[in-house]
């Protein structure tokens, strides 16, 4: 059993966040403001938190940011702030994800699993040698398994191969041609332009939202890039 | 053709110019050791003669040698067979060309200097002369006159020869001009045609006139002196001859041609010397500060008026009174008109400060007189008013902007509640099949309007600039192959065949990376939502004058009969009937980042032909950009 705080000033999208996340195994609590979050926080052992930004009495960063002191939940923002600049600030506020409204229930639905399997699967597991490590992605190196939230996926070579490129270097940009010749052992020339459609698969098998990737970033105009998370 | 034509002709310009050379240099040095030996049959000369002409001679090339210098006296003995030596009492030899003829018995003849009659015996020390005779010939008396007189005449010849130091000038000349047509060729068989005839287009018309000069004085040599019919008939030397004065002609005509074909180009002056060294002047003197070039004009002009008074008028009291009028008046006026000059310097500086965007720019009006100042203070309050209207504007733009974000914040809450209820309508399972359908319905069009509200922030901000830029150097095709890499799926799904030229060097360009792959999300959902099914669509990339270009030119769905300009308005669609999803706002947007980049998007409408262009300018790589990896060191 999953308990599943949903903190929101409208009651309208609790409403529509409790039918998607429609589950035998959660448990759902409710808040309609940062204070009334903070304070269920403090009675309640949670797994997980959905949050607005704006909010009366006290605002999402405000709550999350007591949050944090208090237990490391893991933390998913639901903001009508669209901007780059606003999911910026709240990831490095310390939420985990950050989801903009109106938002796709599918993919609230994805992501919510994805934090849930991430904090009760990873937080019990020791660390495994030949295994490279970055937010939920896994990647066995003698195995040649990639794992996403504990779940395999298949990966086609290439795939493969270029993920574990990301995974050993990351917070690296690295361009077309770079990863061209990493993975071929040959210089690019004019044929890089096939990168982006692995990368673009590789993408679509280890995201939630390939639109809005979390992991694999584009560099417009210079490459790709892991995100350390 | 032409080409051919040019460089058959350079070639036989640098034959004729080699061999002028040659001929030159062989030409001069024979005329100077030229040897005439015209030898006569001489009847029987009596050892009483020969012996008197034997004196004769001593004297004779003494006097010379005194007179003419040895020059004259080696020619003489030369001419008659004899060779001499000078010397002084002391012994040391003076002259004489002994050395190029040894004679087996030669005979001394001893001779006093004092004897030659000269009148400067004190500063001279006594000499003595030797002659060395070949025992085969004999002269007399008036054969050493003759022979006098042949060398004196020929000398003269070789003398007004000698004037004429243009030979060495003929040399140098025909020397630079072998250079010339030598780099000349070089420049056009290496290079292409245009960059040789630019070489010569580069030099100045100076220079190419310099080019005629050792011809035409030679050409006006010839005729005005009347030479050149004497030197045809008569034995000359090879310097003269026809050949050099054709080849003369001939480069005289080539470089004589471009000189003239230069007048035919509109900037021809701009590449002379004089140009060049007036303009350079004309520069300095507007560079200087604007009462100095009144200052300088005021002098020029009084210097130019003095000079006028002194040369017309008669020299008198009263024409210096007149002067000292007229200095005393200009002592006034230019001091005057530089006053005058300094104030419009600096109401000019103001206006243009202004003009510039420096809207708190103030004139210093405390020290000025009372007719500048009230043009002073006025020049201020139109700054003033400016400023103040100028922050308005940004002011409102700037709450028109927020106001959008805001009102889209406000909106989209609801709007969510919307999008998921209806949706949630939909999935729940119901009786009534109609429900399901509006819920369908209703869902769909909420979330167009999501749509429209996020392209509706963003087309606002982009256009007022709410944006930050930040521009650093790309490679654009990177870009390019990072956006068709996402595209390539959804094009085949419509049957969209991709046809990419990229330009084989990378085309560097300042962009924001961020916003220059929205305008290309933009182009190309665009073709996505408005490209004919199983057509085709052409991406290139190319470089010219510096400049980058993207293209994408696809074949739209919709006969297009809008104006290309008015495609990139808000709210402009393709199709007229709006029935496909979008906003409108695609192409207006991705114009005005482009904008804000500092690049340019042009659209094109040919029928159902449609061509976006992006441009922007180039610029120098990013060094750390370059591709230069070594993998295996790394992982």
């Amino acid at each position: 059993m999953y308990r599943i705080l949903l903190c929101d000033d409208e009651e309208d999208i609790i409403l529509a966040l409790k039918a998607y996340l429609n589950h035998p195994d959660y448990e759902f609590y409710e808040a309609h403001n940062g204070q009334e979050a903070c304070s269920i926080v403090r009675r309640q052992q949670l797994d997980l938190i959905v949050m607005d930004i704006m909010m009366p009495v006290m605002d999402g960063i405000t709550a999350m940011k007591a949050i944090r002191e208090i237990c490391n939940t893991p933390i998913i923002l639901l903001s009508a702030k669209s901007e780059e600049i606003d999911k910026i600030v709240g990831l490095n506020a310390g939420a985990d994800d950050y989801i903009t409204k109106p938002f796709n229930p599918m993919e609230v639905e994805a992501r919510v699993r994805s934090q849930l399997r991430r904090y009760m699967y990873l937080g019990g597991t020791m660390v495994q040698n030949h295994v490279i490590r970055n937010g939920g992605l896994e990647l066995e190196e003698n195995k040649r398994i990639v794992r996403v939230d504990g779940e395999e996926i298949n990966l086609t070579p290439t795939e493969y191969e270029i993920l574990k490129l990301f995974m050993c270097n990351p917070g690296k940009t690295f361009s077309p041609a770079q990863i061209y010749q990493y993975i071929w052992k040959d210089y690019a020339v004019g044929s890089e332009g096939t990168i982006a459609v692995h990368i673009r698969h590789l993408r679509s098998k280890i995201e939630i939202n390939p639109a809005d990737p979390r992991y694999i970033r584009v560099v417009w105009g210079q490459g790709y890039r892991m995100e350390r998370i | 053709m032409l080409k051919k034509l040019f460089h058959w002709i350079l070639y036989l310009l640098l034959c004729f110019c080699i061999f002028t050379a040659v001929v030159e240099t062989c030409s001069i040095t024979l005329l100077v050791s030229v040897e005439e030996p015209a030898e006569e049959e001489k009847p029987e000369v009596t050892q009483e003669e020969f012996d008197k002409a034997k004196y004769y001679l001593g004297c004779r090339l003494l006097y010379l040698y005194f007179t003419e210098g040895a020059d004259i006296a080696d020619k003489i003995t030369v001419d008659l067979g004899v060779r001499y030596e000078i010397y002084r009492y002391s012994g040391s030899k003076v002259a004489g060309n002994m050395e190029t003829y040894r004679y087996s018995n030669g005979m001394g003849l001893h001779y006093s200097r004092s004897m030659a009659g000269r009148d400067y015996v004190d500063e001279m020390e006594d000499h003595y002369i030797k002659l060395y005779l070949n025992p085969n010939v004999s002269f007399r008396s008036s054969d050493v006159d003759s022979a006098y007189q042949r060398i004196m005449k020929t000398s003269a010849v070789q003398s007004t020869e000698e004037q004429y130091p243009e030979d060495y000038l003929y040399l140098a000349g025909s020397l630079l001009l072998g250079g010339l047509l030598l780099v000349l060729l070089l420049k056009t068989t290496h290079g292409s045609w245009p960059e040789g005839s630019f070489l010569l287009k580069m030099l100045p018309p100076e220079v190419l006139l310099a080019c005629l000069i050792p011809g035409s004085i030679r050409v006006w040599q010839c005729f005005i002196h009347d030479r050149l019919f004497a030197y045809l008939s008569e034995k000359t030397p090879l310097e003269n001859s026809l050949f050099w004065l054709i080849g003369l002609v001939m480069t005289d005509t080539f470089f004589g041609v471009h000189f003239l074909s230069r007048f035919h180009e509109p900037d021809w002056y701009k590449r002379s010397i004089l140009y060049r060294i007036f303009h350079g002047l004309w520069d300095l003197f507007f560079q200087l500060k604007l009462s100095f070039r009144v200052l300088l004009c005021g002098l020029f002009l009084t210097a130019l008026e003095l000079l006028g008074v002194i040369f017309l008028l008669p020299t008198g009291k009263r024409t210096l009174i007149f002067m000292a009028l007229l200095c005393l008046e200009k002592l006034v006026t230019i001091p005057a008109a530089m006053y005058y000059a300094a104030y419009f310097r600096r109401f000019h500086q103001a206006a243009r400060e202004i003009s510039s965007g420096n809207l708190t720019y103030q004139l210093d009006t405390s020290h000025m007189p009372k007719r500048f100042r009230a043009l002073s203070t006025d020049m201020n309050s139109i700054g003033d008013a400016l400023s103040v209207a100028v922050a308005e504007s940004v002011k409102s733009e700037h709450l028109k902007t927020e106001l959008i974000t805001n009102v889209s914040h406000d909106i989209k809450t609801p709007l969510t509640s919307i999008i998921n209820f209806s949706d949630l309508i939909a999935r729940e399972p119901s009786e009534n099949k109609k429900i399901t359908e509006y819920a369908e319905h209703l869902h769909r069009q909420s979330t167009r309007l999501k749509k429209l509200i996020e392209d509706l922030v963003e087309a606002s901000k982009a256009s007022t600039g709410n944006i930050e830029v930040h521009r650093e150097p790309c490679d654009v095709q990177v870009l390019l192959g990072q956006c068709l890499g996402e595209y390539e799926d959804l094009l085949a799904e419509k049957s969209i065949e991709l046809v990419v030229k990229k330009s084989s060097e990378p085309l560097w360009i300042l962009a924001d990376t961020k916003l220059l792959w929205r305008v290309f999300d933009n182009l190309m959902n665009n073709v996505y939502k408005y490209g004919m099914e199983h057509s085709r669509m052409y991406i290139q990339s190319e470089s010219t004058d510096n400049t980058a270009r993207v293209s994408f030119k696809n074949i739209s769905k919709y006969a297009m009969d809008i104006p290309a300009e008015e495609l990139m308005e808000r709210f402009v669609r393709g199709d007229l009937s709006r029935h496909t999803e979008g906003s409108g706002l695609g192409l207006s947007i991705a114009k005005s980042l482009m904008e804000l980049q500092g690049g340019e998007l042009s659209i094109a409408v040919e029928a159902d032909l449609f061509r976006a262009t992006l441009s922007f300018e180039q610029t120098k790589p990013a060094p750390d950009m370059l591709p230069a990896v070594c993998w295996e060191d790394e992982i």
